[in-house]
């Protein structure tokens, strides 16, 4: 046996007693702890009448009040300067939110309203330049129409006139004539047409 | 025809219908000169001249033939007869019908403008008012007041218009 079995075997002899002896160790430390004593408990009762007998309970109520009066009104104090704070917050908070998002959305919101804007009065004076040309055109119709109308009555008055005055001049020479008078007539309408009645006589 | 026939005719032989009685009449004249010259030489007489009418005087005054030229009256005879087959012939309406100087006046206007020997017939319309109407042929030319009036009725309201402005 060379001395590194040696060494080696008694290496394994120490670390068996090392175990040995950490199990006694433990084995002892588990036996003094089930042999520690346990806890007392002891019961107290204690009767409020007669502890506080002696003490003014009105007062009691009454500070008890102020207390929860004082505690209250701080409470609804730090409340409020809370609420305050939170709609401070909420306000610079929604403020920054139309600051930042709606500003946007209403921008395009406004480009979009602009652009329907401009297309209703594109499509209103379209409709509008319809409107006045057929409106012009109507007018110029009627005021045709009404010509029109005026000058047939107009005609229509002239021509009874006409024929009234015609028929009464006809009736007053058929009763007054004097050809010595109307010979004038006679020879420059034999003059005027000469040329035609000899051409006629003659053929 | 003016050369075939060289004889003027009298103003106041105007219408075809005094034609045809101037040539009976004249045929009846030839007649009784011819039976006069025959009894005035058979009696050794002087031959008188037969009636004739004022209208056959003037013919024979216009024509320049003596009323006793027995050859120039059997011509005068064919002459008249020439122009009542070939004379042109102008009918003429009137409101009333015209004086003898006023039938002159037409008889001598339309033989000096448009043929020497030019008959007229004269007739009335009472509802014409004036002026004439004249047919020549078959065509009509309307120069009566009336037509004159009805073809320029407008212009009594062209008249009625501007003397209201």
């Amino acid at each position: 046996m060379d001395s590194l079995q040696l060494v080696l075997v008694l290496g394994l002899i120490a670390l068996v007693v090392i175990n040995a002896v950490s199990l006694w160790w433990a084995m002892k430390l588990n036996h003094q702890l089930h042999e520690r004593p346990a806890p007392k408990v002891y019961e107290v009762k204690v009767d409020a009448g007669k502890v506080l007998a002696n003490v003014d309970m009105s007062e009691i109520e009454q500070l008890t009040k102020q207390q929860l009066t004082k505690v209250a009104g701080e409470a609804g104090a730090r409340f409020k300067e809370s609420l305050n704070n939170a709609v401070d917050n909420l306000s610079i908070h929604i403020s920054d939110m139309a600051n930042n998002s709606l500003a946007g959305e209403f921008e395009k919101y406004q480009v979009s309203l602009q652009a329907l804007r401009d297309q209703s009065i594109q499509e209103f004076s379209k409709l509008q330049k319809e409107l006045d040309a057929r409106r012009t055109q109507l007018t110029e119709h009627l005021d045709k129409i009404i010509q029109q109308e005026g000058e047939k009555r107009l005609g229509s008055l002239d021509e009874r006139m006409n024929d009234v005055v015609s028929s009464y001049l006809i009736e007053s020479l058929g009763n007054q004539v004097d050809l010595g008078a109307q010979s004038a007539y006679i020879f420059d309408m034999l003059h005027e047409h000469k040329d035609e009645i000899k051409r006629d006589i003659l053929s | 025809m003016t050369d075939a026939l060289p004889v003027r005719l009298p103003l106041d032989l105007y219408s075809p219908e005094q034609l045809s009685a101037v040539i009976i009449e004249l045929r009846a004249y030839t007649g009784l000169l011819r039976d006069t010259n025959v009894r005035a030489r058979a009696t050794h007489a002087t031959a008188a001249a037969p009636h004739a009418s004022a209208l056959l005087l003037s013919a024979f005054h216009e024509s320049g033939t003596d009323s006793i030229d027995q050859p120039g009256l059997e011509k005068l005879i064919k002459q008249f007869e020439a122009i009542r087959d070939k004379a042109p012939s102008v009918h003429l309406m009137m409101a009333a019908l015209p004086n003898r100087d006023l039938k002159r006046t037409l008889t001598e206007w339309f033989r000096a403008e448009v043929n020497p020997y030019t008959l007229l017939t004269f007739a009335t319309r009472a509802d014409i008012g004036g002026g004439f109407i004249l047919q020549a042929g078959s065509h009509v030319y309307n120069y009566s007041f009336r037509e004159q009036l009805l073809s320029h009725k407008n212009r009594i309201s062209e008249i009625y218009n501007s003397v209201r402005q």
